[in-house]
C-alpha cells in the first residue's frame, strides 16, 4: 500500500504543471567544484544535521562553504587551526573570480579541503567533481533520504578527482585520477539532452543518457553487461504547494564493484511537498530506498516553520527513519523517531536561538538514543564585529553519533558527538587590517574525560581586480594591480 | 580553603527562570521575578530598571546544618544590569562561602574567600539569556556552569531551556533541565503555575526525576516584599525558603 500511494503521488506530480522557478539544485551540464554547491548543512537551518552517507561513524566532516565572491574580486585568507595536543595547522586560501575565469586554491598540512581548481569558460583544471545528469555515472547521486529543499548532497572530497575537463561546442571531455584510479569521460550534448561514455581503469565503461531541464532531470546509465540504473527528478507546482519527486530504479550493481561505504541505493523513491500558509510553511518528505534485497530503508518527515513578529522564527519537526543508509550493516540501523524544535529571535543587535532535539528508537520517541539542547547568543558590535556564544548539551548513546554544524570562515564543520557532555563555542569576528578577522574557540566536555579544546584563527581580505574610474565610477577589468574592494 | 566564585555572563533583557542552584537560589521562582538572585543564579537579568536587595535563607531537606543564607544586591539602569552577592552554606567551619557577581553584557569574576582548611578554591562561570517570543511568551536559556575550575561545585547544575507564558493574573512556566556535565541521565522537567490573588501571589510547581512538588507565597507592600516557599522531596525531605526583598522586585 505505501508503494501504491507513493506511485499515485508521483503520478500527481507528473501531471501537475511545472514549477515556476528552477530549483537551485538543478544539475548543470558543466563540471563543478567538489563542494561548491554543498549547502546541505547550514548552521542557521532548523532541520537536523545529516552528514554525508559515507561518513565514518563518530568522525567530523568538513564541507566547503557555499559562499561565492562577485566577479572581479579576489579573496586572500590565511589562518590556522588546532586543538589541544596537536600542532597548529596552517591554512591558506586564495580565490579569484572574473567574468570568464575563476580560481580557488587551498593549502595547508592536514587540511581535508586542500586543493586547487582553475576554471575557465571552456575548461576546468585541478580538483573537481564532474557531474552528469543525476550523478549516476559521473558525480554523486542525491541521497534519497535527504530532505533539504533544492540542495544536493555534499560531495565528499574522496569523490573528487584531480584532472582536467574541457568543453568545446557540444563536446565535453574530462580525465583525471580519483582515489589513485584513472578515469575519464566524454559526452555530447544538444540542448537539454546529453549522451556520454565514462571509462574507469578498474571497471567496465558506462554509458549515460541524460536530460536536464528546469523542472525535470533524468539519466539512464548502463554498462556492457546490460546492467542499468535510471533516475528522474520532477518538480511541479500544485496550487500553492511545490512538489518534488525523485525516482530511481535499476540493478543493485552498475559497472565495477563499489565501496560498500559509498554505495548508493539501486532503487529509491522520494517525495517532497512544501506548502506555504500565510506566515508558515510546511514541508513533508517521504522516502524509501533499497540497496539490494534485505537492505532497505525509509524516512518520513514533517517540518513546520513559522515566521513570527519582529523577525522571529519558530520551527518544529518530527520524523521517523527505518532501515539502513549503507549497503553494509551497521549498529545504527533500525527505527529512529525524532522530534526537534528551534526558535530564533531577539531584538536588533542581539540574536538568540534555542533548540531542542530528541531521538528515540521506540514508539513516541521512547528509549532515547540521542538528545541535544542548545542555545546561541549573537551580539552585533561596532564596525561589523560580532560575538557569538553557543552552548549546548548532548546525551548520545554508545554507538550513535550526534552531529552539530559549526560554521568557520571558509567551511562548515559537521562535528560528531557521542556520550554525555557539553559543547561551548565562542566565535568572534572583527575588522582588522582592512580585512576581517575571525577567531573561534570550542570546548567539549564529556563524562570521564578532560575538556577538549579546538580553535581557529583566520584573516580574510577581499580585493577588487577592477579599476574604478575616478570620474565616471565605471569599472574595467584586468587591472594588473589589484585595488581594495571599496 | 574552599571558595566558590560564580560569575555569570548575561545577555538580553528579561526574565525568568525556574532554575535552582544552591548558593543564590531565588525564593521566588525566576519565572515570576528576575531579581538579583536570579541574575546570580541563572544569569537571567530583570526586565526593568531599579535597585533591589534580597536576603534569604534556605533550609535544605530539613537539615539545619545545611542551611544557606544569601545576600544579593542588584541594580539596573538603562538596560544594564549588575548584581553581586555572598552566601554562606552550613557552619563557617564546615560549610563554604560563595561570592557571586554578574553583569548584563559583561562577565567578571571575584577572588575566592578563605574557607575550611584543606579545601581548595574554585570558580564557575555561566551565562543566561532570555527573549520575548510574543506578547505573552518568554523563552530563556541558562547555563550556570559552562566553565568549572578546580573544586567541583556543591551542586552540579545542567543546562536549562524554558518558556514562560503570562496570562494576566496567571503565569505558566515549563523548563527542561539537562543533567549536569558528566551525568548520563535524562533531563528533568519543571512545570509551574502562579496566580495573583489580591496583593498576594501564590505558586505551585511540580518536577520529575523524582516526582516532587512545591508551593510558595509572596506579598509586597510598597518597596518591601516577603516570600516563602516549601518544596518536598520523596527521599530527602522538605526544603523551606524565606526571603526578604527590598526595592525592585516581583509585584504581586
Amino acid at each position: 500500500m505505501p508503494a501504491a500511494a507513493a506511485l499515485l503521488a508521483a503520478v500527481v506530480i507528473v501531471l501537475a504543471r511545472p514549477a515556476r522557478e528552477a530549483d537551485a539544485a538543478t544539475p548543470q551540464p558543466a563540471t563543478r567544484g567538489v563542494a561548491a554547491d554543498s549547502t546541505a548543512e547550514d548552521p542557521d537551518d532548523a532541520e537536523p544535521v545529516e552528514p554525508p552517507s559515507d561518513t565514518e561513524d563518530g568522525t567530523d566532516v568538513e564541507i566547503e562553504a557555499a559562499d561565492s565572491i562577485e566577479a572581479g574580486a579576489m579573496e586572500v585568507e590565511v589562518g590556522a587551526a588546532g586543538h589541544d595536543g596537536s600542532a597548529n595547522l596552517q591554512r591558506r586560501r586564495v580565490r579569484f573570480q572574473d567574468r570568464d575565469i575563476s580560481a580557488d586554491a587551498r593549502e595547508g598540512a592536514g587540511d581535508p579541503l586542500a586543493g586547487a581548481v582553475f576554471r575557465g569558460r571552456a575548461f576546468t583544471i585541478g580538483r573537481f567533481t564532474p557531474r552528469w545528469g543525476r550523478g549516476l555515472v559521473a558525480g554523486v547521486p542525491e541521497d534519497p533520504w535527504r530532505a533539504r529543499w533544492g540542495v544536493t548532497s555534499p560531495a565528499p572530497r574522496g569523490r573528487s578527482l584531480e584532472g582536467a575537463a574541457i568543453r568545446k561546442g557540444p563536446l565535453e571531455l574530462f580525465a583525471g585520477r580519483q582515489s589513485k584510479r584513472g578515469l575519464g569521460g566524454a559526452r555530447l550534448y544538444r540542448g537539454a539532452a546529453s549522451v556520454g561514455v565514462f571509462a574507469n581503469a578498474h571497471g567496465p565503461p558506462l554509458a549515460s543518457f541524460a536530460l536536464d531541464r528546469e523542472d525535470q532531470s533524468s539519466e539512464i546509465a548502463a554498462d556492457p553487461a546490460g546492467r542499468w540504473r535510471a533516475e528522474t527528478r520532477l518538480e511541479r507546482q500544485v496550487g500553492e504547494a511545490q512538489l518534488v519527486a525523485r525516482v530511481r530504479g535499476g540493478l543493485p550493481r552498475l559497472g565495477a564493484p563499489t565501496d560498500p561505504k559509498r554505495s548508493t541505493p539501486a532503487q529509491a523513491l522520494t517525495l517532497i511537498a512544501t506548502r506555504p500558509w500565510s506566515s508558515a510553511r510546511a514541508s513533508i518528505l517521504g522516502a524509501w530506498w533499497r540497496f539490494r534485497p534485505g537492505r532497505v530503508g525509509s524516512r518520513g518527515a514533517l517540518a513546520v516553520e513559522r515566521e513570527l513578529s519582529h523577525h522571529q522564527r519558530l520551527a518544529i519537526g518530527l520524523e521517523e527513519q527505518q532501515g539502513t543508509r549503507r549497503e553494509i550493516p551497521r549498529a545504527l540501523d533500525g527505527i529512529r523517531q525524532g522530534v526537534w524544535s528551534e526558535w530564533r529571535g531577539g531584538p536588533p543587535g542581539l540574536g538568540l536561538a534555542l533548540r531542542n532535539e530528541i531521538w528515540g528508537e521506540g514508539p513516541w520517541v521512547r528509549r532515547e538514543v540521542r538528545r541535544s539542547s542548545l542555545a546561541a547568543v549573537e551580539l552585533a558590535g561596532p564596525a561589523g564585529s560580532t560575538v557569538r556564544i553557543t552552548h549546548g548539551v548532548f546525551r548520545v548513546r554508545s554507538g550513535e553519533s550526534l552531529y552539530l554544524a559549526e560554521a568557520e570562515s571558509d567551511r562548515l564543520v559537521l562535528r560528531a558527538f557521542t556520550g554525555s557532555g557539553e559543547r561551548t563555542r565562542l566565535d568572534v569576528t572583527a575588522p582588522l587590517a582592512e580585512g576581517q578577522a575571525r577567531a573561534t574557540v570550542g570546548m567539549t566536555a564529556t563524562a570521564g574525560r578532560p575538556p577538549r579544546l579546538q580553535w581557529t584563527v583566520d584573516w580574510t581580505r577581499r580585493l577588487s581586480t577592477r579599476r574604478t574610474s575616478p570620474r565616471t565610477g565605471s569599472t574595467r577589468g584586468g587591472g594588473s594591480n589589484p585595488e581594495e574592494d571599496g | 580553603m574552599r571558595a566558590l566564585v560564580r560569575a555569570l555572563a548575561l545577555v538580553g533583557v528579561l526574565a525568568p527562570s525556574p532554575g535552582r542552584g544552591q548558593d543564590f537560589a531565588p525564593v521566588v521562582p525566576g519565572a515570576l521575578s528576575g531579581g538579583a538572585a536570579s541574575l546570580l543564579d541563572d544569569g537571567l537579568p530583570a526586565a526593568s530598571d531599579g535597585v533591589s536587595l534580597e536576603s534569604g535563607i534556605t533550609r535544605w531537606f530539613g537539615l539545619d546544618a545545611l542551611a544557606t543564607r544569601h545576600l544579593a544586591l542588584g541594580a539596573g539602569w538603562r538596560g544594564v544590569r549588575v548584581a553581586a552577592g555572598v552566601s554562606q552554606t552550613g557552619d563557617p567551619e564546615l560549610g563554604w562561602t560563595s561570592f557571586g557577581a554578574a553583569a548584563g553584557g559583561a562577565t567578571r569574576a571575584s577572588p575566592g574567600l578563605p574557607g575550611p582548611p584543606g579545601a581548595g578554591g574554585g570558580y564557575e562561570l555561566g551565562a543566561g539569556a532570555w527573549a520575548r517570543a510574543g506578547e505573552r511568551v518568554v523563552l530563556h536559556a541558562s547555563a550556570p556552569q559552562i566553565l568549572l575550575h578546580s573544586e567541583a561545585p556543591p551542586l552540579p547544575r545542567g543546562f536549562e531551556l524554558g518558556a514562560t507564558m503570562d496570562l494576566d493574573d496567571a503565569t505558566l512556566w515549563l523548563a527542561v533541565r539537562s543533567a549536569p556535565r558528566g551525568q548520563p541521565v535524562p533531563p528533568d522537567h519543571e512545570l509551574g503555575v502562579a496566580l495573583r490573588l489580591a496583593g498576594v501571589r501564590a505558586w505551585a510547581l511540580v518536577r520529575d526525576r523524582p516526582a516532587r512538588a512545591g508551593i510558595g507565597l509572596s506579598a509586597r507592600v510598597r518597596a518591601i516584599g516577603i516570600a516563602a516557599a516549601v518544596e518536598s522531596h520523596p527521599v530527602l525531605g522538605e526544603t523551606t525558603r524565606l526571603a526578604l526583598i527590598l526595592g525592585q522586585g516581583e509585584a504581586p
